[in-house]
């Protein structure tokens, strides 16, 4: 019975660590006249970096990614953890109120994709310091990853307002998660310096966002 | 509470370069972490700081300190003992592919009986990595595809509806078994042919890792053209796999010097490549059949 109190509670928990992470910022940021600039060269990058995945056509440079310590997977628990409460939420409504009868009351289990996530985050770290020169660390691996989960929100909200069991919801899940793959892979080769593997990097991350989003959205 | 201290270690790697403050527990390694943007960081002592600021409780915080400087311990270890069976750069020759190899060499495996030269270029010192060498064996191809196959199969079985976690485990421990299995026994019978010596347990592991290519291209096509559609897709693929894998191994096996050794013996490494080559449908059918029912 605890354990079902949990696991109600599991959704929550990346919104936690986002916070308590970035909230060891805010305190730091408070003290001292020049942490303010590093406040605002911290938001120029995120927009930066935000924008980079919006736009997979445009090739990114190289040094966007050492800007900034990639250590934190703040950004990613945070949006982890938006997109899941979105759902979470959703998928406790009852039937009829606010939810169309044709929505699929499944249960999420918040487990499997937490141990899938951070399975698949390990995979592609091993595969990255295989096939580049230089290798990369996991934060800066999973980083690049939960950024490029932005347009996989997009994803969830479209469920919520319309069934994806059809034609169209295949469509737009393939569409999404090539670009997510996409636009993970251009950060990828571009920061690692590996010319002509970027479809090659762009297979797993597509395998892994396509097993994400079976699991939390169909 | 592991996790929580690990995401908050991160987060004040901000803090620990612009203000350092507060008195370390550790040293201050950050500063090195930070010039070096593709080391590992180093996790002891980003928890101390970090510490600190969310637990005034000492006691609890020393014991935090000292569990995650034990984990980092253990993640040294397991690093040491991984890289005495594993060479890295051996490894790593493996993954030196390009787009352009992996779908000539995609190509080369639905599709071999037009090409011409299978010999393996001639190195000096270090072999020629697969970007350059077309006949080259790599690792990411097998990899990509085992891991294909288990989504595949997942998928599958998801349609017959009869798929559940577990399942999915199932069929990626069966798999993986299948394939050590395989690996041993190629090594055994090269071992027993004396075969030369230049096939590496990953050349070995890539050349019977080449096979899922030809399951996820029966799957496919079974799921989309029915049993039928499986039952020629088997075929196509396993005669293709076959004339692959004995024109590799062969050129591979008996190597440049393939005049001099005794008629039995390359004999012997004929049947074995042969016996190899025909054992790929059978595993390739046992492993597949029952997705496609």
């Amino acid at each position: 019975m605890i354990s079902k109190v949990l696991q109600d509670f599991l959704p929550l928990v990346p919104i936690v660590l986002g916070h308590t992470a970035s909230k060891n910022e805010e305190v730091d940021q408070k003290s001292g006249g020049q942490q303010s600039k590093n406040l605002e060269l911290i938001l120029i990058t995120y927009g930066k970096k935000t924008l980079t995945v919006l736009n997979p056509l445009k090739p990114a440079d190289g040094s966007i990614m050492n800007e900034t310590d990639l250590t934190g997977p703040i950004l990613f628990c945070i949006t982890l953890g938006a997109t899941l409460l979105l759902y979470f939420f959703y998928d406790s409504l009852p039937v009829g109120l606010y939810k169309p009868a044709f929505h699929k009351a499944g249960k999420v289990q918040f487990g499997y994709v937490y141990g899938m996530s951070a399975l698949g985050c390990l995979g592609i770290h091993t595969l990255l310091n295989l096939m580049s020169s230089s290798g990369a660390s996991y934060g800066c691996v999973a980083s690049v990853l939960g950024y490029c989960l932005l347009p996989m929100v997009i994803l969830s909200s479209c469920a919520i307002f319309s069934s994806l069991q059809g034609t169209f919801g295949t469509v737009l899940a393939l569409v999404i998660v090539g670009w997510c793959s996409l636009s993970a892979s251009k950060f990828f080769s571009s920061a690692l310096g590996m010319e002509g593997q970027q479809l090659l990097i762009a297979y797993p991350c597509a395998l892994l966002y396509g097993l994400f989003a079976l699991l939390t959205v169909f | 509470m592991a996790y929580h201290s690990g995401y908050g270690a991160h987060g004040s790697k901000h803090r620990a370069r612009a203000a350092p403050d507060p008195p370390p527990l550790f040293d201050d390694t950050s500063g090195a972490y930070s010039s070096q943007p593709g080391g590992y960081p180093a996790p002891g002592a980003d928890v101390a700081f970090s510490v600190n600021h969310l637990l005034g409780d000492p006691v609890a915080s020393v014991a935090m300190a000292y569990g995650s400087s034990i984990a980092s311990h253990g993640k040294d270890m397991v690093h040491k003992e991984l890289h005495r069976f594993v060479s890295m750069n051996k490894l790593k020759y493996f993954f030196a592919v390009d787009t352009a190899y992996v779908a000539k060499k995609l190509g080369l495996l639905v599709f071999p009986y037009t090409h011409q030269n299978w010999e393996v270029q001639p190195s000096r010192d270090v072999p020629v990595p697969p970007r350059q060498d077309l006949n080259a064996p790599d690792l990411y191809i097998p990899t990509m595809a085992f891991i294909t196959y288990v989504l595949l199969a997942g998928m599958a079985l998801g349609i017959q509806k009869r798929f559940s976690p577990e399942v999915l485990g199932l069929c990626a421990s069966t798999a993986l078994v299948w394939v050590v299995m395989e690996v041993l026994a190629l090594l055994l019978g090269a071992y027993l042919a004396t075969v030369r010596s230049d096939l590496s347990i990953f050349h070995l592991l890539a050349y019977s890792g080449y096979k899922y290519v030809g399951m996820i291209l029966s799957v496919l096509t079974g799921l989309l053209f029915g049993s039928d559609g499986y039952y020629v897709a088997l075929a196509w693929t396993s005669s293709s796999l076959m004339y692959f894998i004995v024109r590799s191994l062969r050129t591979a096996a008996l190597g440049p010097d393939n005049m001099g050794g005794p008629a039995p013996r390359q004999r012997l490494q004929l049947y074995l490549t042969l016996g190899a080559a025909a054992f790929q449908p059978l595993i390739i059918y046992w492993l597949t059949f029952h997705l496609v029912r």
